[in-house]
C-alpha cells in the first residue's frame, strides 16, 4: 500500500460512508482530500468539464454537523449529459455551447443529493453521448489510451481517485466500455429501472442510466440510491423495487448456474480478454457456481439492430438542433444523425424486430438452461490508442466502435442487466474485465457474481499509468 | 445509393446535408439499408417490434 492510498479520497465509497456514519470522518475532510486529488490529476486527465469546489465544500461542511443518508458526503461526479441545477449541459459538443443553466438536477442527480452526496462537478462525455473516445480525456492505466466512452470522464475520475463514484448512460455500451477500460465496476441495470429524465437522449429505446464506482460494493449502494420510479420517466413505473440491501457480506453464489458466452459476437479477442474470462470461469467455479457452456449467435445481429435504432432515434431527437447548429456537431457523430434522418421506417422496425428476436433468444437460453446469470468478455481488445480507429482481431481489421459495441450492445437490446468487473492485469498491464448479465430485475444476482470475480481477481490501487506521470512531472 | 440519389432526399426532406459529406452518408445508409436493421422481413415473419405502447399514465 503506497502512501496515498491512505488519503481519504483513496478509500472505497462504502468505507468512506462507515467511517461517516461512525463519526470517525468528516464530510468536509473527505470532500477536501478528493478536491485536492482532482487538482493533482485533473491537468494529466481532463476528465471534468466543469468544477464547483465551494460548492462542494459548504455543502460537505454543512453535512459534517447533521445526520444524513447512506451516501452523507461522498464525493461523486456527473456525466455532462444530465442536468444540475445552475449548471449548462454540454453534451460534449460545440452545439450546445452557450446552453442556459438548467432549472433543476436530473432526478438521477435528486436521488443521489438527497442521499447526501456531494456533487464535486460535470465529467466529460463523448459528443452526445454517441461514441467510445471522450476526447480529450486520457485513461488513468496508460494517457496515450483513450478511456472508453461515452462515459470516460466519470471512468477516468473516479479510477483516478478524483470522485469516489459517478454516474453514466449506457445505450450501447457507454458505462461498460469505459468501465472495462479503466478497471471499474460499471453497472447498465435493467431497462426502466433508473431514471433517465433530465439527461440527453441518444436512444429513448436503449438509454440506461447507471453508476460506474471502483468497487462492487460501492456500485451496489450507488443503485439501491439510484434505482426506483419517477413519473418523468415511465418506463421506470410500475417496477419490482430492488431487494434492500442489495449485497450482505455472506450472500452466497454456491449453486447459481452461469452460461460462458465464448462465441461470436464475443469472437474474435485478443488473448488478455481470452485470459479474463478464463479467470472468471475459474474463480466462480471455485465458490461453486456451476458453469455451462452458452451459445447465442442470435446475438450477432445485435450491431445492425444496435445502429439502425441509434441512428433513427437519435436523428429524431437532435433533428431541430441539426437544422439550427450542426456544423458544430463533429463529423462522426453528424454522419449518423443525417444518416438517420434519411433512414427509411421499415429499416428502423425491422432493427426493432430483430431486437425481439434477440430478446427472444436471451429468455430462451436462460429458460433452457436454467441459468441464473450470462458470463461475457465486455470488450474484446483493451483500451485503444486516442488515434486508433481499428483493432486487429482474429486476423481481420475491425472498426474499433464495432469491436467495442459487439459484445455490449446485445445487452442494452434485451434490456438486461449487466455489470462488468475487473479481473487481474493482463499482460498487456490493463485490468481484464468481465460482464455479468441477469435476468430482468435481477441486479443483485449480477452483483453477487460479479462480487465473487472482483474478490479473486480485481487489481487494487491506482492505476500505473497516472502515478507514473504523478512521480514524473514533465 | 449513392451521392446524388443521398443529396436529392436530404433536399426533399430538408435535411441540411453538405455536398462534401453526402457520399458519406450514403455508404452509411446503404449498410443501413443492406442490414436492414438484422434481419430480412422474411425471417421477421409473425415478430411483433420491441415497441410497447402504455396507455395508462401516472397520477
Amino acid at each position: 500500500m503506497t502512501a496515498a492510498v491512505q488519503e481519504p479520497w483513496a478509500l472505497d465509497l462504502v468505507e468512506a460512508a462507515r467511517l461517516i456514519a461512525a463519526c470517525e470522518l468528516a464530510p468536509s475532510e473527505l470532500v477536501a482530500s478528493a478536491l485536492e486529488r482532482l487538482a493533482a490529476v485533473e491537468p494529466l486527465l481532463h476528465a471534468f468539464v466543469s468544477v464547483d469546489a465551494e460548492r462542494a465544500l459548504s455543502e460537505a461542511r454543512a453535512k459534517d454537523s447533521e445526520p444524513g443518508g447512506p451516501l452523507r458526503g461522498i464525493p461523486l461526479a456527473v456525466k455532462d449529459i444530465f442536468d444540475l441545477a445552475g449548471t449548462p449541459t454540454g453534451c460534449g459538443s460545440a452545439a450546445y455551447a452557450g446552453a442556459a443553466p438548467a432549472a433543476n438536477d436530473a432526478p438521477a442527480v435528486t436521488r443521489l443529493r438527497a442521499a447526501g452526496a456531494i456533487v464535486l462537478g460535470k465529467t466529460t462525455t463523448h459528443e452526445l453521448a454517441c461514441g467510445v473516445y471522450t476526447p480529450p480525456t486520457r485513461n488513468p492505466w496508460d494517457l496515450d489510451r483513450s478511456p472508453g466512452g461515452s462515459s470516460g470522464g466519470s471512468s477516468a475520475a473516479v479510477a483516478a481517485g478524483a470522485a469516489m463514484g459517478a454516474i453514466g448512460s449506457d445505450t450501447g455500451g457507454s458505462i461498460r466500455i469505459p468501465a472495462s477500460h479503466c478497471g471499474l465496476v460499471g453497472v447498465k441495470p435493467t431497462y426502466g429501472r433508473v431514471s433517465r429524465a433530465g439527461g440527453l437522449v441518444l436512444s429513448w429505446s436503449l438509454d440506461h442510466v447507471g453508476p460506474l464506482a471502483r468497487t462492487v460494493e460501492d456500485a451496489a449502494l450507488l443503485l439501491e440510491v439510484l434505482a426506483g420510479p419517477d413519473s418523468r420517466d415511465p418506463t421506470t413505473l410500475g417496477r419490482p423495487p430492488l431487494p434492500e440491501p442489495l449485497l450482505r457480506p455472506d450472500d452466497e453464489v454456491h449453486g447459481l448456474r452461469v452460461g460462458v458466452l465464448r462465441d461470436a459476437p464475443f469472437a474474435p479477442r485478443e488473448p488478455d480478454i481470452d485470459a479474463a474470462l478464463e479467470v472468471a470461469v475459474e474463480l466462480l467455479t471455485g465458490v461453486g457456481v456451476e458453469i455451462e457452456e452458452t451459445s447465442l449467435p442470435e446475438l450477432e445481429l445485435s450491431l445492425p439492430a444496435e445502429f439502425a435504432i441509434v441512428a433513427a432515434e437519435a436523428a429524431s431527437y437532435h433533428e431541430a438542433r441539426l437544422a439550427r447548429s450542426g456544423d458544430a456537431i463533429g463529423e462522426d457523430v453528424r454522419v449518423l444523425l443525417e444518416t438517420g434522418l434519411l433512414l427509411p421506417a421499415s429499416v428502423y422496425l425491422g432493427a426493432q424486430r430483430t431486437r425481439r428476436v434477440v430478446q427472444q433468444a436471451v429468455a430462451g437460453a436462460f429458460g433452457a438452461q436454467r441459468l441464473d446469470a450470462l458470463l461475457a468478455p465486455t470488450v474484446p481488445a483493451p483500451a485503444q490508442r486516442h488515434d486508433q480507429l481499428e483493432y486487429e482481431l482474429g486476423g481481420a481489421s475491425e472498426p474499433v466502435i464495432e469491436a467495442l459495441v459487439r459484445t455490449t450492445a446485445p445487452f442494452n437490446l434485451a434490456g438486461l442487466p449487466a455489470v462488468a468487473v475487473p479481473t487481474g492485469l493482463g499482460s498487456s498491464g490493463f485490468p481484464g474485465s468481465v460482464q455479468v448479465v441477469a435476468r430482468p430485475f435481477d441486479e443483485q444476482t449480477a452483483l453477487r457474481l460479479a462480487r465473487a470475480v472482483e474478490r479473486g481477481g480485481a487489481p487494487r490501487g491506482m492505476p500505473r499509468g497516472l502515478e507514473l506521470a504523478l512521480a514524473n512531472p514533465t | 445509393m449513392n451521392e446524388q440519389l443521398v443529396a436529392a432526399l436530404a433536399r426533399e426532406f430538408g435535411v441540411p446535408l453538405p455536398d462534401e459529406r453526402a457520399a458519406q452518408v450514403a455508404a452509411q445508409l446503404e449498410g443501413q439499408i443492406t442490414g436492414r436493421g438484422g434481419l430480412t422481413g422474411e425471417a421477421l415473419e409473425g415478430v411483433e417490434p420491441a415497441i410497447v405502447f402504455e396507455p395508462s399514465w401516472a397520477e
